[in-house]
């Protein structure tokens, strides 16, 4: 009996007490942790001037340059906080670390959408926040035809003409038919989200065709698709972070950007140490918020995960376009794209195939799991002028590694991993050059746009000469990527990814194979050695004690 | 029943929680490995990273416990080790019932095998472990403030290859427990501290045991209240066994199997009287061999010089305290006591001298 409770008091007691306290004990709790309910959003700036009270204002305008001018009559100089913004450039001076100074913006790179705004101008300039951009001789010092309507119109009426479906416009990026402008220009205000999508949601020919985290639905959402934005939550338009000054509006993007110098992050609001778990808030190190808390892209609105021109121009039987859409099982995407060497990891069954005569074949996916990369904040663009070293061109190569997270170039920006919106595709290159061709698509039927006369040779002719460059005559199809860090449609906390989604033999960082993951990775070599030590010691055990049982009966 | 006791409280509670412990940890940490799922990732780490802390604690404790108690010298492999002899026993000696070579007591409780396992275990394998562990825990910390720059591969696939190690180690142990005198006896022991073992096996461990108490003794015997008689001598023995651990049950235990030779010499010199202990270990079988006669008995030249001075020297009134002395025994063969006495007074004079001898090796 006394040694059974020796027994009890030395070994059990102390057990049982340890093991509660293993259970229950938050060593990783921080003390004094973030409360998130501390960030408060500053006031709205209401404007105190009522701008439909103004003579200036009550006008019949004729052009909408009138409109700009009676802007710049009261907000005189205005226009110089615009005319270095790239939303009137559309090119800026960045730096490409190891490439040196660049100049880099919508009017010279390369996408694997529609390509190159180069000879397509005239359709593409219809986003510019400016009137007459026709080509590349358009005059940047006009200041009265900044379009000053297009972010503060308040009305919800004022759209940009689409120069191809209406004829009418006086000119490129002019406001469309029936818009009032005297109305408009009476209602004016600080940027709301319907400004900002006119333009940013609809890019790549339709809602959230490019981005994938950016759509329609955001003017009014719930929390579930943007914790943010949610009418449900904090209601915050695009302006409540990116806060603009002087017309400056930051954030960068890594298809038109080179370096993070007019970026912001979540750490303004939220710090770098926004979790109770310290391990959670050690990740920052390594892992971008975006990371774990952007789950899926394109919750509302299917985006455009693969594009394929090889397949253009492909017409009805008398000629006729050919344009349809339809809905296909994930798991027949190779029967209908044959080339497409990457299957994203969806989350759907089913994605949305569409053929059309003039973009050839396009695969289009809701809810789709962000690929992820190391990214340093630093881009390298492919600039049509670089030679083609490889069967699939990287269009803009994010930058950084994990070695460049232990050791950052810039210790301001070390890598991080990012979840980013791969856009896979092929589209036509000079199979003698090695480059790729900007063609020209856009166009009334015999100017050699491609999506009126289907000739890729004149094409692409017309389209390189605009550029001053030579074509071959020899044109080929080239798989490109293009990469877009995601960083809207943010998920509630509650939704965000758990350990395993990482941490497991299935993880999302699947390609990311640089560095050891915990959970993830194993060596191949320990664990058979270890393995063998185990085994190895059960058989030996197991023979010993054999022969022990074995030799006893015998004696 | 032969039962000798080996393990203290302290010991049998540290090794059954660095025991949970090691199987808790390896539990967590093969599923955060991905081996498999049990608890979820996010569970595992949180448990496992909970384990591994109050482990570092438990065995800064352990450290501190073995250099005080001086108990490290038994886990640090020594010259002449008979690993050959361990090797064949286990090899062959075991089939045939054969008992082990090297028998276990309280100063030498681990055979050499042990002895070199347990090192590599407690003093390499545990604390590189453990140290890797800290710097796999804490890597994110050490590497921004620090400037780690050793690759987390590197120090996850070292307590990996380790955990898979000790996972090894821990079968063959769980299985080793089996080879003891029953297949139980050794799982028995680490949870009472005693150790059922082998008639022979018994004899050097009780004796030994009782070395090392009367060695404890002795330094106590230099405080001033000591004064050497049975029940002084008792007190000692269980202050120091208390001391050591042993509940108060192991100390009865112990006494009732074993006591010390007692005597008592008048100022004359010749015995009046010695207790059955001192007879066994004089090997004499009647009371009249010592009574009677000089406490000098059959000792010459040097080894009588040395017993007649600190016999001397306690008539004198000073006490001797655990002092090696040579002893002819009835057989004719020379051996070693070690001896204890003090003087008897009455009225301000010394009458007698009292005291212990227990048996010592040469």
């Amino acid at each position: 009996m006394k040694k059974f409770w020796e027994i009890l008091l030395i070994i059990l007691l102390p057990e049982v007490i340890i093991f509660t306290i293993i259970g229950i004990w938050k060593h990783d709790r921080l003390r004094h942790p973030f409360d998130n309910s501390s960030i408060k959003l500053s006031e709205k700036v209401i404007m105190p001037v009522d701008h439909s009270k103004f003579a200036e204002l009550q006008k019949d305008f004729k052009t909408p340059q009138e409109v700009t001018k009676a802007c710049l009559k009261c907000h005189n100089n205005i226009d110089k906080q615009l005319m270095i913004n790239e939303h009137w450039l559309w090119i800026k001076d960045d730096t490409i670390p190891g490439r040196g100074h660049v100049r880099l913006g919508k009017r010279n790179i390369i996408n694997n959408f529609c390509i190159a705004s180069g000879a397509n101008e005239k359709l593409c300039t219809m986003c510019h926040a400016g009137y007459g951009y026709r080509d590349k001789n358009w005059d940047s010092t006009k200041t009265e035809n900044m379009d000053c309507l297009i972010c503060h119109d308040h009305t919800g009426t004022y759209r940009k003409a689409n120069p191809c479906a209406d004829t009418s416009a006086k000119g490129f990026g002019y406001p469309a038919k029936g818009v009032n402008l005297r109305n408009v220009a009476m209602h004016i205000g600080l940027p709301e989200r319907h400004n900002c999508g006119a333009c940013h949601y609809t890019g790549g020919g339709g809602n959230n065709v490019k981005h994938g985290d950016l759509e329609l639905a955001l003017n009014h959402t719930t929390k579930l698709v943007d914790v943010h934005m949610g009418v449900d939550g904090q209601n915050m338009s695009c302006t409540d972070c990116h806060k603009t000054r002087n017309h400056n509006i930051p954030g960068n993007l890594a298809m038109v950007s080179a370096s993070p110098s007019n970026s912001f992050s979540c750490t303004e609001c939220h710090t770098s140490a926004p979790h109770k778990s310290k391990i959670l808030n050690e990740h920052f190190q390594q892992v971008a918020c975006q990371t774990c808390h952007i789950p899926v892209y394109a919750k509302v609105q299917p985006t455009n995960i693969y594009w394929s021109w090889k397949d253009a121009g492909k017409l009805r039987p008398g000629g006729g376009l050919l344009h349809f859409e339809k809905e296909i099982p994930v798991d027949s995407i190779t029967r209908y794209v044959h080339n497409m060497a990457y299957i994203h990891d969806l989350t759907t069954d089913s994605v949305v195939y569409e053929y059309d005569s003039r973009h050839g074949a396009a695969i289009l996916a809701k809810d789709v799991k962000p690929e992820y990369r190391w990214w340093n904040g630093y881009t390298d663009h492919h600039f049509i002028t670089d030679p083609i070293k490889s069967d699939t061109v990287d269009l803009n190569p994010l930058m950084g590694s994990y070695a460049d997270n232990l050791h950052p170039m810039d210790s301001k920006h070390p890598s991080k991993i990012y979840p980013v919106k791969v856009m896979r595709g092929n589209q036509i290159y000079d199979t003698k050059y090695d480059r790729l061709i900007d063609p020209k698509l856009v166009g009334k039927k015999g100017e050699g746009g491609f999506w009126r006369d289907f000739n890729w040779d004149t094409s692409a002719t017309l389209g390189m000469a605009y550029r001053g460059l030579k074509f071959s005559g020899h044109y080929g199809f080239i798989q490109t990527r293009s990469y877009w860090p995601l960083n809207h449609e943010v998920a509630p906390a509650s939704q965000a990814l758990s350990c395993e989604a990482c941490h497991s033999r299935h993880s999302r960082l699947s390609n990311l194979k640089d560095f050891y993951l915990p959970g993830r990775d194993v060596n191949k070599v320990v664990d058979l050695i270890g393995w063998l030590m185990v085994i190895g010691a059960l058989l030996g055990v197991a023979i010993h004690g054999a022969l022990r049982i074995f030799s006893n009966k015998n004696s | 029943m032969k039962k000798v006791y080996l393990y203290r409280g302290f010991e049998r509670f540290w090794h059954w929680t660095q025991a949970l412990f090691i199987l808790f940890l390896l539990l967590t940490g093969f599923e955060i490995h991905g081996t498999y799922k049990l608890f979820g990732y996010k569970t595992a780490v949180f448990l496992h990273d909970n384990t591994a802390i109050l482990y570092v604690v438990l065995i800064v404790i352990i450290y501190f416990w073995l250099f005080f108690s001086g108990d490290w010298r038994q886990f640090f492999p020594k010259k002449n080790m008979l690993l050959k002899d361990q090797v064949i026993y286990y090899l062959n000696g075991i089939f045939k019932g054969k008992e082990h070579p090297l028998p276990k007591t309280i100063t030498n409780k681990f055979n050499d095998l042990q002895r070199l396992t347990y090192f590599s275990i407690e003093f390499i394998i545990l604390p590189l472990m453990v140290i890797v562990g800290l710097l796999y825990m804490n890597y994110d910390y050490l590497k921004a403030n620090f400037g780690l720059s050793i690759d987390l591969k590197y120090i996850a696939l070292t307590h990996v290859f380790i955990a898979f190690f000790l996972l090894a180690f821990v079968i063959g142990h769980i299985y080793l427990t089996t080879t003891g005198y029953k297949p139980l006896s050794s799982i028995k022991a680490m949870l009472t501290g005693w150790e059922e073992v082998g008639e022979e096996e018994e004899t050097t461990a009780l004796e030994d045991y009782l070395r090392f108490v009367f060695q404890q003794a002795e330094k106590r015997a230099a405080e001033p209240d000591y004064t050497i008689d049975t029940e002084t001598f008792k007190s000692v023995f269980k202050k120091v066994a208390k001391d050591l651990g042993l509940s108060g049950a192991a100390v009865d235990e112990l006494l009732t199997m074993y006591s010390f030779g007692h005597f008592k010499i008048g100022a004359d010199g010749k015995f009046i009287e010695v207790n059955d202990v001192w007879k066994k270990i004089f090997e004499c079988t009647e009371i009249t061999d010592p009574v009677g006669r000089s406490y000098t008995l059959n000792l010459s030249g040097d080894d009588k010089a040395k017993v007649e001075e600190l016999f001397n020297k306690v008539l004198q009134g000073e006490k001797v305290t655990g002092v090696r002395v040579p002893r002819y025994c009835k057989d004719g063969t020379k051996r070693y006591h070690a001896v204890s006495m003090a003087p008897v007074m009455q009225d301000g004079k010394v009458v007698a001298v009292e005291g212990f001898i227990i048996d010592v090796k040469e």
